[in-house]
């Protein structure tokens, strides 16, 4: 009888370690040299979320929360590519600056 | 014994993310930490997605999760893609970082060029003669 209270109560542990998961590559994501390592620390974090409300759904009984789930993973990934694009974006519109500066100083 | 499996599977999925998450702590370079991630982006997932299917779902919300995964599974590689070449676009002495590992990060690539062209005399008259 205890056995099974125990196996009832295990999916909320596991919830509770990704939780603790969650909490030590927040310090990735503060301590991150570059921002490469803040963009990677949060894809992992989304990832995470998104495992985190499926578990959540089945320990809850609570069946849209799959939902939620994968419009979070739609989020996530929608989050890193805009910002790749943005700093690429971004770099090349730096290095053609710099480009043009040069040329103009040489005239 | 049905649900013990599906806590087993949920277990290892969750053991393979904080493995992901030593590696994203423990490793020295930024590409490193990206196949780190990389393992528990793919494989952590998939096992926990199973081990609740396992565990008892019905039937159309064990479809639903599935396509959870089969979204994972696309998105997640296409994101680490895009980081990578992001990082090897940006990050100017990326090429360098073998060279930091085996001679520290104060190394400049000047004193390399000049260690590898400083010949010893019998190495320069060969060269000589043979030109």
């Amino acid at each position: 009888m205890e056995l099974v209270e125990v196996r009832d109560e295990m999916l909320a542990f596991f919830l509770l370690l990704l939780v603790i998961g969650i909490a030590l590559i927040f310090f990735r994501a503060i301590r991150g040299p570059r921002f490469t390592d803040r963009i990677v620390a949060v894809n992992y974090i989304g990832t995470m979320a998104t495992v985190f409300i499926c578990i959540q759904s089945v320990y809850l009984d609570i069946p849209f929360f799959i939902d939620v789930a994968l419009t979070f993973a739609l989020l996530n990934f929608l989050t890193v590519i805009v910002i790749c694009r943005v700093v690429t974006l971004h770099y090349k519109g730096r290095q053609l600056n710099l480009e043009h500066k040069k040329e103009s100083e040489q005239i | 014994m049905r649900e013990t499996i599906g806590l087993l599977l949920i277990g290892f999925g969750v053991f393979v993310f904080f493995v992901g998450i030593l590696g994203t702590m423990r490793f020295s370079y930024i590409l490193s930490r990206l196949h780190s991630t990389a393992v528990g982006d793919t494989s952590g997932v998939v096992l926990i997605i199973l081990g609740l299917i396992v565990y008892g779902t019905p039937f159309f919300l064990s479809l639903k999760l599935l396509l959870v995964v089969l979204f994972l599974w696309l998105s997640g590689s296409v994101a680490t893609h895009f980081i990578a070449r992001v990082e090897c676009l940006t990050n100017e002495e990326y090429e360098m970082y073998d060279m930091y590992e085996k001679y520290g990060k104060h190394w400049k690539p000047v004193e390399k060029e000049l260690a590898e062209t400083e010949l010893t005399e019998t190495e320069e008259t060969i060269a000589k003669s043979t030109v």
